[in-house]
């Protein structure tokens, strides 16, 4: 049986945003000039509508947030948390098989 | 991007019932993150006023980052996520919370509530003695 998807579709920067803080703990605008640099400028998220989605996956587990002190300038530094990792794990499982679904439809 | 931008946004996302915790944290973001969009184009060399311009347009319209901030319900204060629960539990509280106030102003104030015990029982005792003294000598004769 085929799965729907929609909930995926909304997902998207959230899966960005995890995959790159799963690597490294970054601030908000940091994380923006990365997820430009990595997708080579085709995916470029709202710079200011970054912020809800940090704060909704912080709040719901899959990030935590601190604060640190750099240069001066207090930052908000975001990582990973098991949760998020789990969570992770199955956004990039679903846009593999949304993504070979895709390919398999237009290889047709 | 103005001051005035910014205040709008806070009352916007309070009155929409979004956490006090949250506005405070969106607001400082936003802001440090159109300062960083801002140093990094000046470092362009592009005048402050145009970077100005740019960074405003770059971190989007507010109207836009509102609806995103207040379409998320998890980022909202608990009685808006769950308006019947607190519309039934804050009254029940309010109510409980009525003979537990004296106890607990009560355990703020404790010394004074000693000392004005102790000064009701002495002047009482004072007045009982008087009164003894009274019907004693009414009695007596």
């Amino acid at each position: 049986m085929a799965q729907s998807n929609p909930p995926f579709m909304s997902g998207v920067p959230e899966l960005l945003l995890l995959r790159q803080l799963d690597v490294e703990e970054m601030y908000g605008y940091e994380l923006v000039k990365k997820i430009r640099h990595v997708t080579g400028e085709t995916i470029s998220l709202g710079e200011g509508v970054i912020y809800p989605v940090l704060h909704g996956l912080e709040q719901s587990g899959a990030l935590k947030a601190r604060r640190k002190k750099v240069a001066g300038r207090t930052r908000v530094y975001y990582s990973v948390t098991a949760k998020g990792r789990k969570r992770l794990g199955k956004l990039q499982h679903e846009w593999h098989r949304i993504q070979s679904g895709i390919s398999a439809a237009l290889g047709a | 991007m103005l001051e005035a931008d910014f205040e709008n946004l806070h009352c916007h996302l309070l009155n929409a019932g979004v956490s006090p915790r949250f506005v405070r944290r969106t607001l400082t973001e936003l802001r440090d993150h159109y300062d960083d969009l801002k140093l990094d184009i000046v470092g362009q060399g592009v005048s402050v006023q145009e970077a100005a311009h740019i960074a405003g347009r770059q971190l989007g319209k507010f109207e836009v980052i509102a609806a995103h901030v207040t379409s998320r319900k998890e980022l909202r204060r608990w009685s808006y996520r769950y308006p019947l629960m607190g519309r039934l539990a804050l009254p029940i509280l309010c109510v409980a919370a009525l003979p537990i106030a004296p106890l607990m102003a009560g355990a703020n104030h404790a010394q004074a509530l000693v000392r004005w015990g102790a000064i009701l029982m002495l002047s009482g005792f004072i007045t009982a003695s008087l009164f003894l003294a009274m019907q004693l000598s009414i009695s007596l004769g």
